[in-house]
């Protein structure tokens, strides 16, 4: 009998730990993977929208989300459009910003700003640098 | 950096204790407790066990029995907590590894603003200077949990903003017990638990380690492993020491980086988006505990411990907005839209923190007469000596363990607190409890590297500062031990954070103290041994509370002053054992709490908004059945209300999922289990938010946080008694 139970037990731990994980996707569509170009330079590839697998390595040099194609709708252009927004005024897309920075805050929602190292690089009337190196509205 | 406690030597320790178990098992009692102890309890209580030990509290008290704990199956602390009236419990992940406790609208981040005991010794890494929970005590090591909010939390210290949540662990038995337990389940869970206490003459014992591991809820794999053990010595004819030791390592994927609102929406379970971010912990402890009776009505209980905590985490650096020419390792996220995106470089920052905790406590319990008055004197003193130790580094790799140290500084309290505490007989029915606390603490904090001008660089800054307080309190109760109403008021305390305290140029901000004034006024009625029912209104004025808030536009939680809050509310809880009162023969339990908090701002800019992550209602109850055959099982279900996430109150979630209201959900839990009396046998099976219903559990520290992963697991427990 205390041969059995301890058999059981010893069974049930190695079972319980030897137990398989959760399968999950291998990557999600939109997201950017840094891979290597041809030339050891540094390029990023996209993965694919069944979220299987990443797709060919984009070598173009551009960054997703930096360069202006990808960063948002594209400046506006000055002959078509509306002037752009200046320094800390509310903004919807980068486009909309004479900085091409338009930076969602928490409490006080998307600004027109620039980028910052510390307070002096803010101008007034923006109470300072916040801690993701962009100025802060008032 | 952490090495993990080597697994197979506790595989093998629990696996002996089955296979040689003692020659005469006895058969079991039908409900399945953890190691029914019943040895005298030696260790600090709050509450106590008699059956007339609330009428005795100065205030509103809850007491998780052992046997609540068993039928609850829980798999961590939180999970009591949560049906605790007037606490609220975030769930943050499925390990069990982190404790969120909130009390009445307080923010629950780490627990840091609640006292949190094991046995009377405090938890927190630095219960002055980083009062934060990075270790939860272990459920599995849990006997009872004791809670108390109202001015009897003044013996308690040095927080008594949010009350006292004091966790009992086994007591060393009388006679030879052993436990085995296997568990497994749902996201590789698995866990392998092991007990064993007996007598050596006078000298009692008990040991127990775990191990338990599983792949988390979003691809956040844990393992953990923990040891204690006690042994009680008499001294003499009327003492006891009693020592306790503990170890607790785990490991886990943890991270600050949270998802977006598209993220969420997309797919709520969807795995970590920063899998290389982990953190280590591991903790030692070692405490004394001498009582002694002197004379009639007269004991002293001398504690002694040290605890040390070592914390390591890695977290590879982001940002929000790309950087022209910086080389990203990962873009996560929706890149057409500003802030949709996690820009993940190449390097990570690894946190080293170690925190090392002295503490020696006596406290005198005396009885006696005064003019037909009856006392019963509490009165003690600690000294408390504690230091941290914080070394930050930038690694080279996401992965990186170690690097460029950017961050180096010491720092550390001492703190001296006398208090006593009076409760007054006038008659059986009128009890007066008038009490008082000091607090004396002085602080220092050294910077040997830090960051200036962009540059790390070797500094030397020193600062300190001390401040001493008094925290006064009073309890009234009228009414015998089956019908009472209580009513007191004391004031809450809680001291700078050394880092708050002495800014990083050394320079001491003078800041104060938190203080609140509380009061509550309730009533307890136990008409029968089957009705129970408790209800209390609070109300807690601060003069200045600090909240975490990430108001400055960060992806970091800072912590701000929020000027004076008020804190009022109701909570009440009902119990009813259904089949005692109409004499079924076997149990059918009935409970229900509800807690009421209106928490807002009562000055400046957000004046009369909601305290960010403070619900204005939650709502559990139960329904337990436990028949003499051994087949028992609960049913629990929790509501808690919706809530928001910054101090403007923001209902519409921002792109980053930061900002938004946090809406209410629900959870069920329900557990199973037949123990088989003569083999000692149980076999049960837990199911944890049933429904799988994934809701945005917080928006902090930097995005959306899921919670409501469902957990079944299955297992079997072997008791001998």
């Amino acid at each position: 009998m205390r041969r059995a139970l301890a058999l059981c037990f010893v069974s049930l731990a190695v079972a319980a730990f030897s137990g398989c994980g959760s399968d999950g996707a291998a990557c999600y569509p939109t997201d950017w993977e840094a891979c290597t170009c041809a030339d050891a330079a540094r390029g990023y590839h996209q993965c694919l929208a069944a979220g299987d697998a990443y797709g060919a390595c984009d070598c173009s040099g551009a960054t997703p989300g930096l360069t202006p194609a990808v960063t948002d709708a594209g400046p506006a252009d000055a002959d078509a459009g509306p002037a752009l927004a200046p320094y800390l005024a509310i903004c919807k897309v980068n486009g909309d910003c004479e900085s091409n920075v338009c930076y969602p805050f928490n409490s006080k929602g998307p600004h027109c700003t620039i980028a910052c190292n510390a307070d002096p690089d803010c101008p007034a009337p923006s109470p300072g640098c916040s801690h993701m190196g962009v100025c802060k509205p008032p | 950096m952490i090495r993990r406690l080597p697994l197979f030597a506790i595989l093998l320790w629990s696996a002996s204790a089955a296979a040689d178990p003692p020659p005469e098992p006895a058969p079991s009692p039908p409900v399945p407790a953890p190691a029914a102890l019943p040895s005298a309890p030696i260790e600090v209580q709050i509450i106590g066990e008699k059956a007339d030990s609330l009428q005795k509290i100065p205030g509103s008290g809850t007491l998780v029995t052992t046997r609540e704990i068993a039928r609850a199956a829980p798999n961590d602390v939180g999970e009591l907590l949560r049906r605790v009236p007037g606490l609220q419990v975030r769930q943050e992940e499925g390990g069990g590894l982190r404790l969120d406790v909130g009390v009445r609208g307080l923010d629950a981040t780490r627990s840091r603003r609640v006292l949190v005991l094991e046995d009377g010794i405090p938890v927190a890494i630095n219960p002055y200077g980083e009062p934060d929970l990075y270790y939860s005590p272990p459920v599995e090591r849990m006997r009872g949990i004791e809670v108390v909010k109202g001015s009897g939390s003044i013996l308690f210290g040095p927080q008594t903003v949010g009350g006292v949540i004091n966790f009992l662990t086994l007591l060393p038995p009388d006679g030879r017990i052993a436990r085995v337990e296997v568990q497994g389940g749902e996201h590789a869970f698995a866990k392998l638990l092991g007990t064993y206490g007996d007598t050596l003459g006078d000298v009692r014992y008990v040991v127990q380690g775990y191990v338990k591991r599983g792949d988390g809820f979003r691809g956040e794999a844990f393992h953990a492993a923990d040891v204690f053990a006690k042994v009680a010595v008499p001294v003499g004819r009327t003492g006891e020491l009693t020592a306790k030791i503990g170890f607790h390592d785990e490991g886990s994927n943890s991270t600050d980086a949270g998802l977006t609102r598209p993220m969420f929406l997309a797919d709520p379970g969807r795995v970590t988006i920063a899998p290389h971010d982990t953190v280590a912990v591991r903790r030692y402890e070692a405490s004394l505990i001498h009582d002694v009776a002197l004379g009639e009505g007269t004991r002293l209980r001398t504690l002694a411990y040290a605890y040390f905590t070592e914390r390591s985490w890695n977290r590879q650096d982001y940002e929000r907005s790309p950087v022209a020419g910086v080389a990203y390792d990962r873009i996560v996220g929706d890149t057409s839209v500003p802030g949709g995106a996690l820009f993940f470089r190449d390097t990570d920052t690894v946190r080293d923190r170690s925190y090392q905790v002295f503490g020696v406590e006596p406290r005198l319990e005396k009885r006696f007469d005064t003019a037909g008055v009856g006392h019963t004197l509490d009165a003690g003193l600690r000294l408390l000596y504690e230091n941290a130790h914080r070394v930050q580094s930038t690694g080279a790799t996401p992965v990186a363990e170690e690097g460029l140290v950017t961050g180096d500084e010491r720092d550390g309290s001492v703190a001296f607190a006398g208090y006593a505490q009076d409760r007054l007989a006038f008659r059986d029915w009128l009890l007066v409890t008038p009490g008082a606390r000091v607090e004396v603490v002085r602080s220092h904090r050294s910077i040997s590297r830090a960051i200036v001008s962009g540059t790390a660089q070797d500094v030397s800054v020193t600062g300190s500062s001390a401040l001493g307080t008094v925290i006064p309190g009073v309890g009234m109760v009228v009414g015998t031990a089956r019908a009472h109403v209580f009513g007191g008021f004391h004031v809450g305390f809680a001291p700078p954070r050394v880092t708050s305290w002495v800014d990083s140029s050394g320079k001491n901000l003078d800041l104060a103290p938190e203080r609140s004034l509380q009061y509550e006024i309730g009533a307890r009625v136990a008409p029968r041994t089957w009705l129970k029912g408790e209800a209390t209104g609070f109300l807690s004025n601060f003069e200045n509370q600090i909240i975490p808030s990430n108001r400055a536009g960060g992806n970091t939680v800072d912590l701000v002053n929020a000027g004076r809050t008020r804190h009022m509310g109701m909570e009440a809880a009902l119990s009813f054992g259904l089949a005692r009162a109409a004499g079924w023969g076997f149990d059918l339990d009935l409970g229900a709490r509800y807690t009421f908090v209106n928490a807002v701002f009562a000055e400046g800019p957000f004046v009369d908004k909601y305290l960010p992550y403070s619900p204005v209602h939650t709502v559990a109850a139960t329904i337990d059945v436990e028949h003499p055959s051994g087949v028992g099982a609960q049913l629990a279900w929790t509501m808690v209300g919706s809530q928001f996430a910054d101090e403007l109150n923001t209902v519409p979630v921002d792109i980053t999922g930061r900002i938004g209201e946090i809406k209410a959900h629900h959870l069920i839990d329900a557990t199973a289990r037949y123990k088989h009396a003569r083999t000692g046998l149980t076999g049960f099976v837990s199911a944890k938010n049933l429904l799988n219903q994934i809701y945005v559990g917080s928006r902090r520290p930097d995005g959306i946080f899921p919670a409501g992963f469902r957990q079944i697991n299955v297992g079997l427990r072997w008791d001998y008694r």
